[in-house]
C-alpha cells in the first residue's frame, strides 16, 4: 500500500479542567490514502467535528486541549509543526468547507474578494488571479459567475454560499478536503445537489475528501470508507458497502436501524438504546 | 440611497419642531420667574433683570404676543440666524459663538480623535489577549479611569503637575500665555500646545475608557464568530485574520458611535472650560448661566440640539453604508 | 443567601452575580453608603448620643433630630428589614399591609409629638460626668476656629475655609448624593418604564410618537439642558427640583431598552400563547413582560444612580446644585479651587468619596449586566 495521504495515530482532545476533563475525543487512529473517501459518522457529541478541526489546528486551544497523538499529513506532524509551515498547509494542501455557510463568509468582504485572497495566498505565481476566480465559480455550478464576483455573502442563497466555500476551498488545488457537515443546514434538495457536486469533484481534483456527517444516507452513495465514532472513540471502520450490509458494533447496527426503510412496515422509529452499547 | 436620504430627512422634520419647541418652552419659563426679576438668589449673584433687559428679552422672543405667533417668529428668527443680542455686551449672540468655536472645537475634536486612536487598539488588544493579565490590567485600569469625575481629576492635575507646590510642568489655566503676542509663531504653538495637555487630557481618558470597553466586546463578539475560523482555515496569518477580517467588522458598531459622539464637540467642555479659564463655548454657556444673559444661552441650546440632530442622522447614513448587509429600508 | 436559593430566575442572577468578586464587594460598599447615608447624624454629630451629668441621664443627639431625620433613621433600616424577610411578606400580603400601615401610623405620630431641641450648644466641650459621642464629634455645619487644619486626629479629613469639618461633611453629604441619586433614577426609570412600554407593546404610532419624543430629548446635551432649567428657574439648592430635574431629563436610556425589550417579547411566543388565553394588556405587560425586563432595567438603573450622583457633584460643583451650607460633594469641591494650593485635602476627600461611589455602582451595574445576560459574559 502506498503511503497515506493522512495518518491520525492515538488522538486526544479534551475540555475543561485537567482533574475532570470532558474527553472529546479519546485515543482514535485512522488512515486515509491520496484520493480516498473516508466519511465519519457519529451523532452530536461524538467529537467528529473536533477531530475534523484538530487536523490542522484549528482548535481553540484555551477551552481545548490536544493531550494526546499525532497527526501526520504526508508524513508530517501537524501537531508539532511550526506556525508558518502549518499556515502554508492549510487552504493549499488542506481545505475546509463548514456547516454553516451564511456565518462561514465575511459578510463585509465581496466573494470575490475572499477567493482573491486564497489564490493571492498560496498560488502567487497565478497571473490571471480574476480569472481563475469565474473559472472556480463556474465549477461548482454558480451561474453568471463574472456577475457574482462583487456579491455580498448574504446576497446569495444557502446553496450559492456554500458552493462558494467550495469554491474557495478548491481554488488552491487542496490534496484533502475536510468537509464538516456540509450539508446540515441546508434544504434537502439542495442537499442533494451539494453532494452531486462533491463526487463530481472528487473525481476531477484526485483529491481525497473527509466527510464529517451524522447522516448515515449520505455516505452510502459518497464514501468509499466509513468510520463510526461514538463518544470520543471510532467503535467501527471499514469500507462502506460492507460496513452497511454487515455492521459489527452494536452501535453502528443501532445507527442503522435508525434510518427509516422505504416499504418496511414500521410503526414506531428506532430509537438507540445507550444502555446496551459498550 | 437617495430615496432613503430624502425619506430619512423627513423623519428630521418632526424631531425639528419638536426642538424647536422644547427650546421655545425652556424660553418662556425663563423671565417669568421672580427670582430672576428680583435679581436671583445664591451665591452665583443673578443679576436683577433691568428694565431694559426685560423689554429686549419681551421683544426678542415676541412674549407680549400669543403663543403660537412667538413660535412661529421665532423659528423665523432662527432659520435667518438671528439669534437676539448679548445682555452683556449687545454683541450678536452668532458673533459671540463664532469668535469661541474654534477653540473649543480643536479641545474637544483633538479629544475625540486621541481617544479613538489609543482606545481602538487597547480594546482590540484586550480582545486578543482575553483572561490574560494584559486584558484584566486594561480592564481594571479602564475601569477606574471611567469612575472618576472629570472634574476631580482637573484638580488633581492641576494641584500636582500645574502650578502649585509640587511639580510646576504646565501652565494651570488660559489657552496662551499672557506675553503670547510676543511669541513666535513656533513658540505660540508650543505655548498654546502646553496650555493644552492637561484639559485635552481630562476630557479624553472617560470617552477613552468606555470607547476601549465598546471595542473589546465588539472585537470579542467578531472573533466567535464562524468566518474567523475560516479565514485561519485558509492559511491567513493571524495578524491579517485580526486585522483585515475581523477588525473591519468589529469596527462597525465603532463608527456609529463616533459620529453619535460629533455633538460633544460643541458642549462636552462646559465643567473643563470653567476650570481652565478657557474661553471656548462652554465658558461662554456657563457665564452666561451665571448672568442670565438669555439670548446667548438660548442661541447656544439650540445650536447644540441641531447639531446633534445633524449627527444622528449621519450616524444613520454612515452606517448603512458601512455595513454591506444593512440595505436601505 | 441560603444555598439553595432557587433555581429562579432571580435566583439564578443572584448566583451569577455573587460569583463575580467585584461585583460583590462593590455591592458592600453599596451598601455600606446606604447605611452611612442612613445613619449620618449618629456618625457625626456635636451632640451627644448619651450624657450623663448632674445625676441626670439625656439623650442630646436623639433630641436633636428633625423629623426628616428620624423618618431616615427609622424607614431606611425597616426597609432593609422587610427586604430581608419579604418571603414572609408576600404570602401573607393582607397581614403584611396592617402591619405596615400600623407601624407608620406609630412612627408618624411618634414624629409629630417630638419636638426636636436643637441649641447650638456642642457636648465636645461640655463637661458632663459620662458621654458618649458619635465617631466623628463635628456637625456638618458647624464652623470653627480651626481652619484649614489639615487631617489630623480630630479632623481625619481636615477643615475647610469656615472651619467646618470635612469628614462630618462628607458623611452627611452622602445623603445628599444618594438620595438625589435614588429619587431621581426612580423618577426616570418610572417615565421611562411607561414611555417606553407604551412604544414597545402597542408599536404603531405609540411608537412613532414616542421615538420623536426621545430623539427630541436626545438631542439636548443633558448637562446643559439642566443647566438652563436650574438657571432659568432659580432652582439652585433646591433639591427637590434637581431631583426632578434630573429624573426628567435620563429617561430616554431607559425607554429605549425597555422598548426594546418589550418589542422583542411581544413577539415571543409566550406573549402570544398569553394573548390566546385571554389575557388582557394590562395583566400581559404587568406579569410577563415587565418581570422579564426586570434584569436589564435594574442594570440601566445603576448605572443611572452612578450617573445622577455624578451629575449632581457637577451641578454642585459649578454653583448650580447644592450649596453650602449644605453639605454636597461638589461643592466642596468647588470650594476647593480657590485653596488648592495649600489644602489639598479639601480636593483629595470629597474626589475620593465621589469616586469611590461612581466605581462601586459601575461595579454593581457590570455585575449585574454580566449576570442578567450569560451570552455577554466577557471575563
Amino acid at each position: 500500500m502506498s503511503a497515506p495521504l493522512l495518518r491520525v495515530e492515538n488522538l486526544g482532545v479534551h475540555f475543561g479542567p485537567a482533574t475532570d476533563p470532558v474527553k472529546a475525543v479519546d485515543g482514535i487512529s485512522f488512515a486515509m490514502q491520496p484520493g480516498e473517501t473516508l466519511a465519519v459518522v457519529g451523532e452530536s457529541g461524538s467529537g467528529k467535528s473536533v477531530t475534523a478541526l484538530a487536523l490542522t489546528r484549528l482548535l481553540a486551544t484555551p477551552p481545548a486541549r490536544i493531550v494526546s497523538g499525532q497527526i501526520e499529513f504526508e508524513g508530517r506532524d501537524t501537531l508539532r509543526l511550526p506556525d508558518r509551515e502549518l499556515r502554508s498547509l492549510r487552504g493549499s494542501q488542506i481545505a475546509y468547507i463548514f456547516q454553516e455557510p451564511a456565518s462561514s463568509l465575511n459578510p463585509v468582504f465581496t466573494i470575490g474578494y475572499q477567493i482573491r485572497e486564497a489564490i493571492e495566498l498560496h498560488r502567487p505565481e497565478v497571473a490571471d488571479v480574476t480569472g481563475e476566480i469565474i473559472r472556480a465559480l463556474d465549477t461548482v455550478g454558480i451561474r453568471e459567475p463574472a456577475k457574482r464576483l462583487d456579491d455580498y455573502p448574504h446576497q446569495l442563497s444557502g446553496g450559492m454560499q456554500q458552493r462558494v466555500m467550495i469554491a474557495m476551498a478548491l481554488a488552491c488545488q487542496p490534496k484533502l478536503l475536510v468537509a464538516d457537515e456540509p450539508t446540515t443546514a441546508l434544504d434537502v434538495t439542495i442537499q442533494k445537489q451539494i453532494m452531486d457536486l462533491l463526487k463530481a469533484l472528487k473525481g476531477t481534483n484526485h483529491m481525497a475528501i473527509l466527510l464529517i456527517t451524522h447522516n448515515f444516507g449520505l455516505v452510502a452513495d459518497f464514501a468509499d470508507r466509513v468510520a463510526v465514532m461514538f463518544r470520543g472513540r471510532i467503535v467501527e471502520t471499514g469500507p462502506t458497502a460492507e460496513v452497511l450490509r454487515n455492521p459489527q458494533h452494536a452501535y453502528t447496527q443501532a445507527l442503522i436501524e435508525c434510518v427509516p426503510k422505504l416499504g418496511q412496515k414500521q410503526h414506531r422509529l428506532k430509537v438507540i438504546d445507550y444502555a446496551g452499547i459498550e | 440611497m437617495t430615496t432613503y436620504l430624502i425619506r430619512r430627512l423627513l423623519l428630521l422634520v418632526p424631531t425639528l419642531i419638536g426642538i424647536t419647541l422644547l427650546t421655545f418652552l425652556l424660553i418662556r419659563l425663563a423671565p417669568g420667574n421672580a427670582a430672576l426679576l428680583k435679581g436671583g438668589g445664591g451665591e452665583n449673584g443673578g443679576r436683577a433683570m433691568t428694565a431694559e433687559q426685560r423689554e429686549t428679552v419681551i421683544k426678542l422672543y415676541d412674549l407680549d404676543k400669543p403663543a403660537h405667533v412667538a413660535y412661529a417668529l421665532w423659528i423665523w428668527k432662527v432659520f435667518h440666524g438671528n439669534l437676539g443680542d448679548s445682555f452683556v455686551d449687545h454683541r450678536p449672540v452668532t458673533q459671540k459663538i463664532s469668535e469661541r468655536l474654534p477653540l473649543t472645537i480643536s479641545l474637544t475634536g483633538t479629544s475625540l480623535i486621541l481617544s479613538y486612536l489609543v482606545a481602538i487598539p487597547l480594546g482590540v488588544v484586550a480582545a486578543i489577549k482575553r483572561g490574560q493579565t494584559v486584558d484584566r490590567t486594561i480592564s481594571f485600569v479602564v475601569f477606574v479611569l471611567y469612575s472618576i469625575p472629570s472634574f476631580a481629576a482637573a484638580l488633581l492635575l492641576i494641584l500636582f503637575v500645574a502650578g502649585g507646590d509640587y511639580l510646576n510642568l504646565l501652565p494651570m489655566y488660559g489657552k496662551n500665555s499672557i506675553n503670547a503676542s510676543e511669541m513666535s509663531d513656533g513658540a505660540w504653538l508650543l505655548d498654546r500646545i502646553r496650555h493644552m495637555i492637561l484639559p485635552v487630557i481630562c476630557l479624553t481618558y472617560a470617552s477613552l475608557a468606555s470607547i476601549s470597553r465598546y471595542a473589546r466586546v465588539s472585537m470579542l463578539e467578531v472573533l466567535g464568530q464562524d468566518f474567523i475560523r475560516t479565514a485561519r482555515a485558509k492559511g491567513l496569518a493571524e495578524r491579517v485574520v485580526i486585522l483585515r477580517h475581523a477588525l473591519r467588522n468589529a469596527l462597525i458598531p465603532i463608527i456609529t458611535i463616533f459620529t453619535l459622539e460629533l455633538p460633544v464637540l460643541i458642549s462636552g467642555a462646559i465643567i473643563l472650560e470653567e476650570i481652565f479659564s478657557l474661553p471656548g463655548m462652554g465658558q461662554l454657556v456657563f457665564q452666561s448661566l451665571e448672568s442670565r444673559d438669555i439670548p446667548v444661552i438660548m442661541g447656544c441650546t439650540t445650536l447644540a440640539a441641531v447639531i446633534t440632530l445633524l449627527s444622528y442622522l449621519l450616524a444613520d447614513i454612515l452606517y448603512v453604508a458601512v455595513d454591506p448587509r444593512i440595505t436601505y429600508e | 443567601m441560603n444555598a439553595a436559593s432557587s433555581d429562579t430566575y432571580t435566583g439564578r442572577i443572584w448566583r451569577r452575580f455573587s460569583a463575580d468578586a467585584f461585583a460583590r464587594n462593590g455591592l458592600r460598599i453599596v451598601i455600606a453608603l446606604f447605611v452611612i447615608a442612613a445613619l449620618a447624624p449618629l456618625l457625626a454629630n456635636s451632640h451627644a448620643i448619651l450624657r450623663v451629668a448632674d445625676g441626670q441621664i439625656s439623650f442630646p443627639l436623639f433630641s436633636s433630630l428633625e423629623s426628616i431625620e428620624w423618618r431616615f433613621l427609622i424607614y431606611v433600616p425597616l426597609g432593609g428589614l422587610a427586604f430581608l424577610f419579604r418571603q414572609n411578606f408576600v404570602a401573607r400580603p393582607g397581614r403584611s399591609a396592617l402591619i405596615f400601615a400600623g407601624i407608620i401610623a406609630v412612627v408618624e405620630i411618634a414624629i409629630a409629638l417630638h419636638h426636636p431641641i436643637n441649641d447650638s450648644t456642642n457636648d465636645r466641650d461640655r463637661a458632663a460626668s459620662f458621654k458618649l459621642m458619635p465617631p466623628i464629634v463635628y456637625s456638618p455645619i458647624e464652623s470653627t476656629l480651626d481652619q484649614f487644619a489639615p487631617p489630623s486626629r480630630r479632623h481625619p479629613c481636615g477643615t475647610d475655609s469656615t472651619g467646618r469639618d470635612i469628614a462630618a461633611r462628607l458623611l452627611h453629604g452622602a445623603r445628599i448624593s444618594l438620595s438625589i441619586g435614588f429619587v431621581s433614577q426612580t423618577i426616570a426609570l418610572s417615565i421611562g418604564i411607561l414611555f417606553g412600554g407604551l412604544a414597545g407593546y402597542y408599536r404603531g404610532w405609540s411608537d412613532i410618537v414616542v421615538c420623536r419624543f426621545i430623539e427630541i430629548m436626545d438631542c439636548f446635551p443633558s448637562l446643559l439642558l439642566i443647566l438652563v432649567i436650574i438657571s432659568f428657574t432659580g432652582s439652585q439648592n433646591n433639591i427637590f427640583v434637581i431631583m426632578a430635574v434630573i429624573g426628567f431629563t435620563s429617561w430616554t436610556g431607559v425607554a429605549r431598552l425597555v422598548r426594546g425589550e418589550f418589542l422583542r417579547l411581544s413577539a415571543q411566543p409566550f406573549t402570544l400563547a398569553a394573548k390566546a388565553v385571554g389575557a388582557g394588556d394590562a395583566r400581559i405587560i404587568l406579569r410577563h413582560l415587565l418581570p422579564n425586563s426586570l434584569g436589564p432595567i435594574l442594570v440601566v438603573g445603576t448605572f443611572g444612580v452612578a450617573s445622577a450622583i455624578l451629575i449632581e457633584s457637577s451641578l454642585s460643583f459649578l454653583g448650580f446644585g447644592m450649596q453650602a451650607p449644605t453639605p454636597s460633594w461638589g461643592d466642596i469641591l468647588s470650594e476647593s479651587r480657590r485653596y488648592i494650593d495649600f489644602a489639598w485635602w479639601l480636593a483629595f476627600f470629597p474626589g475620593l468619596a465621589i469616586l469611590i461611589t461612581i466605581m462601586s455602582y459601575n461595579f454593581v451595574g457590570e455585575g449585574l449586566r454580566d449576570a442578567v445576560d450569560p451570552r455577554l459574559r466577557v471575563k
